[in-house]
């Protein structure tokens, strides 16, 4: 492996290395890297979710990324997550190359099932870095994203502009010298001055995105769909250039539901971010509490007991469900028929019926905690779930009739929206939007997390990317998602419904109203939650929308010092325009119902 | 593990496909000439939601009828006394520490001579207020408490006029007394 003195570049093998797949696999990387770059500095650096990380010089960037792209075989074609970290008041960089920002590409090989992460280390108040905009599609938003947030320019970005925040905004989020409330701020005042301001902002003005207002024979029609619409799920705005009513191009503005969620993880405790992850993606309750715990127990060491691990399964694929439905009938309004819809959401009650009576709550449940769950499964669960899959198959059959086989259903889905694999890989696609275009790709079989390897379920794909075929494969989804909760009911381990670890959250207080010195300990777990031993992970999960991971810096402090969530739905709403061209504004709606997006998702 | 690399877009492919011999292909015949007629779709349709009308609502009439909630049900919060009535709340500020929106405000006072049989511990809360407009319903400062003093009950926070209303001071949050007003402290501890 790499010398351990880092200024020196050449790579000791060890012969017990080369016989380890993973070690083999990332030093093959690393070889072909310097055979390739030998006049570069490459600096690796060990984290506990064991993916291969790489310090590079910002100038080599566009090279290195566009060498894993592209020349090698099985390449990292997938540009999984870009974000930046300001690094200007991290305890212990000092260890690290780390200047004052950090810019760090994720790239995902799915020929190889393996990340790779590259960080650049930035210096200077603003810094700038090279756009690797020319390589992958989706890296437009994400690098739109780091500018709004750090202020990092981005050399070469076709349209470097604000994404999330307000184009008046001023200042730049997520640096640490940004503030984090609104009390720090000082009282808002909606003056007329302001409200002209920020009305003016939002006018759309076509020239900035390379617009033209008429094309030659005739004048383009701008139309706003949204922030309010129905059809956009959310306070979602999408300006779209029309010619008749054929879709020339659209330029989604996103932002509107952004609530700071990663500046608010640098302030909460690690056990008080908990209730707040449930609000990212809000269709998917419980499965956002997951994606944050993974990655907070790989650097903590805990491990979880079987018992907790089925029991997160179980909630996990009861919200894929809840959230599945909702998009079922959802769609089904979209496109026309809309009765399914309150039949869908009655059955949303019943799964429902069963969460609230597990976790207290319903579509925020905020039930799982640092090391296991907040409580045991109540008694009688499993006659509650074994009612609920007794119940579920007819519904599915019933809609499926309804809905999927409906000619009018068909005819406004099939051969709408239609991407190829290679398009979906490009911008960044995951999820039931992936598995359409004939690709079984699946984290919960992929790369198993919580258990899911334990169970028998099976990824249903189609052949042909379109609105249609997204559609079947998330009925299809609902049904294996009924198998691994049948699995669940049938299997569920005795034993604790928490792990045995002094990091666990919240403290046990069975002792505390007796013994002083549990209830000291008590006093200091909530009032300053558990201290992160420092380091680095990343959890990737399959939520109910695609991969949704949440990549986690510690200082090893009571709260994070950097909380990147990479949620599915922003890439997938980027590639909104690009798959809606050419169609019409009512195969728009059929579009973005198939995509299956929560702006909280989007936003965060 | 024997690693296997494909060396062009083809073979990946392939191979991406072949990893698992479980995927599952959905079911996508195309549409036939009765299908393309769409009336006959439009008719299933109408007749789906005209058999729903037989069917028993799923809905309750609210206000009316109230649907239960479970005993884990993270409704409105109560502040809880022990069985001689005493309240068990300590302000010792843990529920405040730990409400991640931070709802919560005390002010701690001395017991006084005379008042055991009000308060269960030697100093208590004489303020005890929980904005209900910031409250998220979370339960995290149930489960900060020591004293079982805190919990969330299976009520929903009403409507209020002012934005004042929704600042629920110890008046409206203490549990009704076991002793002086048994029925009352029944019905509010509900199955609990």
């Amino acid at each position: 492996m790499f010398c351990k003195n880092k200024t020196c570049n050449t790579i000791h093998y060890s012969p017990l290395t080369i016989h380890n797949y993973y070690m083999s696999d990332a030093s093959a990387i690393l070889t072909s890297l310097h055979q390739q770059f030998d006049a570069v500095t490459f600096v690796p650096q060990q984290t506990v979710d064991n993916i291969d990380t790489l310090w590079l010089p910002k100038e080599n960037i566009v090279a290195v990324v566009r060498y894993l792209k592209n020349t090698i075989s099985a390449p990292f074609n997938l540009l999984y997550d870009l974000c930046g970290i300001d690094e200007r008041d991290r305890m212990g960089k000092e260890k690290l190359p780390a200047k004052d920002f950090t810019v760090i590409y994720s790239l995902f090989s799915l020929d190889r099932n393996k990340f790779i992460r590259l960080k650049v280390a930035l210096e200077g108040e603003y810094p700038s870095i090279p756009s690797i905009t020319s390589l992958f599609k989706n890296a437009n938003w994400y690098e739109r994203e780091v500018y709004d947030m750090f202020g990092i320019k981005f050399e070469g970005h076709p349209h470097l502009q604000r994404i999330l925040m307000p184009l008046t905004w001023q200042g730049h989020p997520l640096r640490k010298e940004h503030p984090a409330r609104a009390t720090e701020i000082g009282p808002y005042r909606l003056i007329n001055e302001t409200i002209d301001r920020e009305q003016d902002a939002l006018q759309f003005k076509p020239e900035e995105w390379g617009m033209k207002r008429e094309s030659d024979d005739a004048d383009f029609m701008f139309l706003n769909i949204g922030p309010q619409h129905p059809g956009t799920h959310g306070v979602l705005r999408i300006v779209l250039q029309l010619d008749g009513e054929d879709i020339v191009d659209a330029v989604p503005e996103i932002g509107f539901h952004h609530r700071g969620a990663e500046k608010m993880g640098e302030r909460q405790s690690w056990h008080t971010y908990i209730p707040y992850t449930d609000r990212i993606d809000y269709l998917g309750g419980v499965m956002n509490n997951l994606a944050y715990l993974l990655a907070v127990e790989k650097l903590a060491g805990i491990e979880v007991p079987d018992r907790v691990k089925v029991i997160r399964v179980m909630l996990c694929e009861l919200f894929r469900i809840s959230s599945h439905l909702v998009w079922f009938g959802t769609f089904a309004q979209d496109v026309g028929q809309l009765s399914p819809v309150f039949y869908m959401f009655t059955d949303r009650e019943k799964v429902f019926d069963i969460i609230e009576a597990v976790c207290g709550g319903r579509m925020h449940p905020n039930w799982f905690r640092i090391g296991g769950v907040a409580q045991d499964l109540p008694k009688g669960w499993d006659g509650l779930v074994r009612d609920f899959v007794k119940y579920f198959p007819p519904k599915i059959k019933e809609y499926t009739n309804m809905v999927i086989r409906n000619s009018l259903f068909k005819g406004r889905t099939k051969g709408i929206g239609v991407y190829t694999l290679d398009e979906a890989i490009e911008w960044g696609v995951t999820g039931p939007g992936l598995r359409a275009c004939g690709l079984d790709w699946d984290f919960r079989k992929k790369q198993p997390y919580s258990g899911y390897e334990m169970f028998d379920f099976e990824i249903p794909t189609a052949q042909n990317g379109d609105c249609f075929d997204r559609a079947v494969v998330r009925v299809e989804e609902l049904w294996q998602s009924l198998r691994i909760i049948e699995q669940c009911l049938n299997n569920m381990p005795e034993g604790n419904y928490k792990a045995d670890h002094p990091l666990t959250t919240p403290p046990l207080k069975k002792y505390t109203m007796q013994d002083i010195e549990t209830l000291i300990t008590h006093f200091l777990n909530v009032s300053w939650g558990p201290v992160i031993p420092a380091g680095e992970a990343m959890s990737c999960i399959e939520a109910t929308k695609g991969a949704n991971s949440y990549y986690l810096v510690s200082d090893g402090n009571t709260s994070s010092y950097r909380t990147r969530i990479r949620t599915p739905s922003f890439p997938h709403m980027q590639m909104v325009p690009y798959v809606s061209k050419g169609y019409t504004v009512a195969d728009l709606l059929s579009i973005l119902g198939s995509v299956d997006f929560v702006l909280a998702d989007i936003d965060r | 593990m024997q690693t296997l690399i494909p060396h062009n877009a083809d073979e990946s492919r392939r191979m991406m496909q072949s990893l698992t011999n479980r995927a599952k292909p959905v079911d996508r015949r195309p549409m036939n000439f009765v299908d393309r007629l769409y009336l006959p779709a439009v008719l299933k349709g109408m007749s789906i939601t005209f058999g729903h009308i037989f069917k028993k609502p799923p809905t309750i009439k609210y206000p009316e009828q109230t649907r239960e909630f479970s005993p884990v049900f993270r409704g409105l919060h109560v502040l809880n006394r022990d069985e001689e009535g005493r309240e068990r709340c300590t302000a010792c500020g843990l529920c405040a520490v730990a409400c991640p929106a931070e709802a919560i405000t005390m002010e701690a006072a001395e017991r006084e001579p005379g008042e055991e049989n009000l308060y269960r511990e030697e100093k208590y809360a004489a303020r005890y207020e929980i904005n209900m407009l910031r409250c998220i319903f979370c339960g995290l400062c149930e489960e900060a408490c020591p004293k079982d003093a805190i919990y969330l009950s299976e009520t929903f926070a009403p409507s209020n006029f002012a934005r004042k209303g929704f600042i629920y001071g110890k008046k409206d949050l203490l549990i009704p007394n076991p002793v002086t007003q048994p029925e009352e402290y029944a019905k509010a501890k509900g199955k609990r």
